[in-house]
């Protein structure tokens, strides 16, 4: 299943902006990621599938976007 | 039952945009009250700014802050705590502005505004909106340093 993700602030910095992955769903993706990027697994971040918060596992329909946010800093 | 659109469009209200770019201009803020002078059934504003500070971590002192967000998420996000603050608080209106690109230290980058018949909601509204805001919308601030080394800021 290829879907897009898109990461912001300390963690962009690490995976890049936006980039396609191949995963069938976010318990595959997070390792593969981890795999790839070895610092992710020190690193806290929140998950948001096309723009909803998700804290479990999540299986992927095509073009799904996961979206890889650290703590918010805002105001 | 046959549902109606009419009334579907009516009861949800459009999402706003609350970013731009750069600092927050303090006549943007002051053109902001004057337009308020029409609504005169307002008898209190509140007001909240932030503004960058020049924090010093380890001898560097931080020039600026860059902000990015997910925007879509954080207008969602937004227009949730809106609809949530106008259901409990009886206001006439709220404005919230938030800075994204470079913001230098002592420029404001973050602006909320109140305003009801009695100062007690506008006050007590004010205050739940930025620590809502700190707490739940996604946006990020880059701590840059005058070495032009960074660091990511958290939220306490």
């Amino acid at each position: 299943m290829v879907i897009k993700v898109i990461a912001f602030g300390s963690i962009a910095e690490i995976t890049g902006k936006d980039f396609s992955a191949n995963a069938s769903d976010l318990d595959t993706l997070k390792s593969n990621l981890i795999d790839q990027f070895p610092i992710l697994a020190e690193r806290k971040f929140a998950i948001a599938v096309n723009q909803k918060l998700v804290n479990e596992n999540y299986i992927f329909t095509e073009n799904d976007t996961v979206a890889l946010m650290p703590p918010y800093s805002g105001g | 039952m046959a549902s109606s659109p009419y009334k579907k469009l009516k009861m949800s209200k459009p999402i706003k945009n609350i970013f731009s770019q750069g600092p927050i201009p303090p006549s943007f803020i002051a053109d902001s009250i004057a337009k308020h002078a029409t609504k005169k059934d307002i008898g209190a504003h509140s007001i909240f700014l932030g503004q960058v500070r020049a924090d010093v971590m380890e001898g560097k002192t931080v020039s600026a802050i860059e902000y990015t967000a997910y925007e879509e998420l954080a207008s969602q996000k937004m227009h949730e705590i809106r609809e949530a603050i106008f259901s409990k608080y009886q206001l006439t209106c709220m404005h919230v502005h938030h800075s994204l690109g470079l913001v230098k230290a002592g420029e404001i980058c973050l602006f909320v505004f109140t305003s009801s018949k009695h100062r007690k909601m506008a006050i007590a509204a004010c205050e739940e909106i930025v620590e809502q805001i700190k707490l739940e919308l996604p946006i990020w601030g880059k701590e840059i340093f005058e070495d032009e080394t960074h660091q990511w800021k958290e939220n306490k």
